[in-house]
């Protein structure tokens, strides 16, 4: 895990935009950062004529050494997994790359495209988002899986 | 004015095929979540998408936004391409930088140097270097003082010229 980033944009009277970043020492909460960027904030603030619009907290986790996928692996074969949220008429999507050739049904009208969503990886998949509390961008918690299939995405 | 977050915080995964080509996969979580839980969960949701691709994850970002809800109005002249550059000693003896755009004229001394006995600018080091402050470093050093500051202009991007030019 590297450091975290705290990112602050400000916009000016051409309604360009530009972003001032810093390093935040410690692996600390949002809740921390986010009193620190309220003082940085005002500091700035004062010192430039565009004005402050947006902040963003971002923690990255990088592996120890570099990988790359399988020989054949194509991004552009994405699973696309559509999930019914707990509110009324809600979804969430959830688009994996790469999606792998065994996890399609192999009869059926579906063959080659739809995935298996009795497959063991796909259910623990399904699992560990609704265990973790995934939710769509709105925050409504993921419920079911409703639909899964492999999509090009060019 | 206030400044409201976004609803949930955003799990990003970076994925690399075997062509080098790179694709991703975003996750929702309230925003609400504290980061270690999410960061957790990211590392558990990691796990159960790796065995679904073909594709390695070669790391995460877990963001958490928010927006001002009713920003005030830039001076109609400011730039953010003239920039206020902060060049600041850390801890091990090394440097650390940051721009301030559209850096305000009544900073600069004649030579395009920034005034640092000005009171803003003394803010500004007391908020970066002061005991308890979490600012840093790259490498995560502390920052300890302020080693020289100017005025410095960026290119302007494509995006950034007048759009009726």
């Amino acid at each position: 895990m590297q450091l975290p980033r705290l990112e602050l944009s400000f916009v000016d009277g051409s309604s360009s935009v530009a972003v001032v970043r810093f390093t935040i020492k410690t692996l600390a909460t949002v809740s921390e950062i986010e009193g620190a960027a309220t003082g940085m904030v005002a500091a700035l603030s004062a010192l430039t004529d565009a004005v402050f619009f947006q902040q963003e907290i971002i923690y990255t986790a990088v592996p120890e050494v570099g990988e790359i996928g399988a020989l054949g692996s194509d991004k552009f074969r994405t699973g696309v997994f559509i999930f019914d949220c707990v509110e009324p008429d809600t979804v969430a999507l959830v688009e994996v790359p790469a999606i792998k050739d065994d996890l399609l049904v192999t009869s059926g009208p579906g063959t080659g495209v739809l995935i298996d969503v009795a497959h063991a990886d796909v259910l623990a998949f399904v699992d560990v988002l609704i265990t973790n509390g995934a939710t769509n961008p709105f925050a409504v918690a993921i419920d079911i899986l409703s639909a899964a299939y492999r999509q090009s995405r060019v | 004015m206030a400044l409201v977050n976004v609803p949930t915080a955003k799990l990003v995964f970076t994925y690399v095929d075997g062509t080098g080509s790179r694709g991703s996969t975003i996750i929702h979580v309230p925003y609400a979540t504290l980061a270690a839980a999410a960061i957790t969960a990211a590392d558990a949701i990691a796990a159960a998408m790796v065995a679904l691709s073909d594709a390695v994850i070669i790391g995460y970002t877990l963001s958490y936004a928010k927006f001002e809800n009713a920003p005030g109005t830039p001076d109609p002249a400011s730039r953010v391409e003239e920039k206020g550059f902060f060049s600041w000693r850390t801890a091990n003896a090394r440097t650390t930088q940051f721009t301030i755009p559209a850096i305000k004229d009544s900073l600069l001394t004649p030579s395009g140097k920034i005034d640092q006995t000005d009171v803003l600018v003394a803010a500004l080091v007391t908020v970066v270097t002061d005991v308890g402050s979490i600012f840093a470093g790259a490498d995560g050093s502390d920052i300890t003082g302020l080693l020289r500051a100017y005025q410095r202009f960026n290119r302007s991007t494509r995006q950034q010229l007048p759009g009726d030019r």
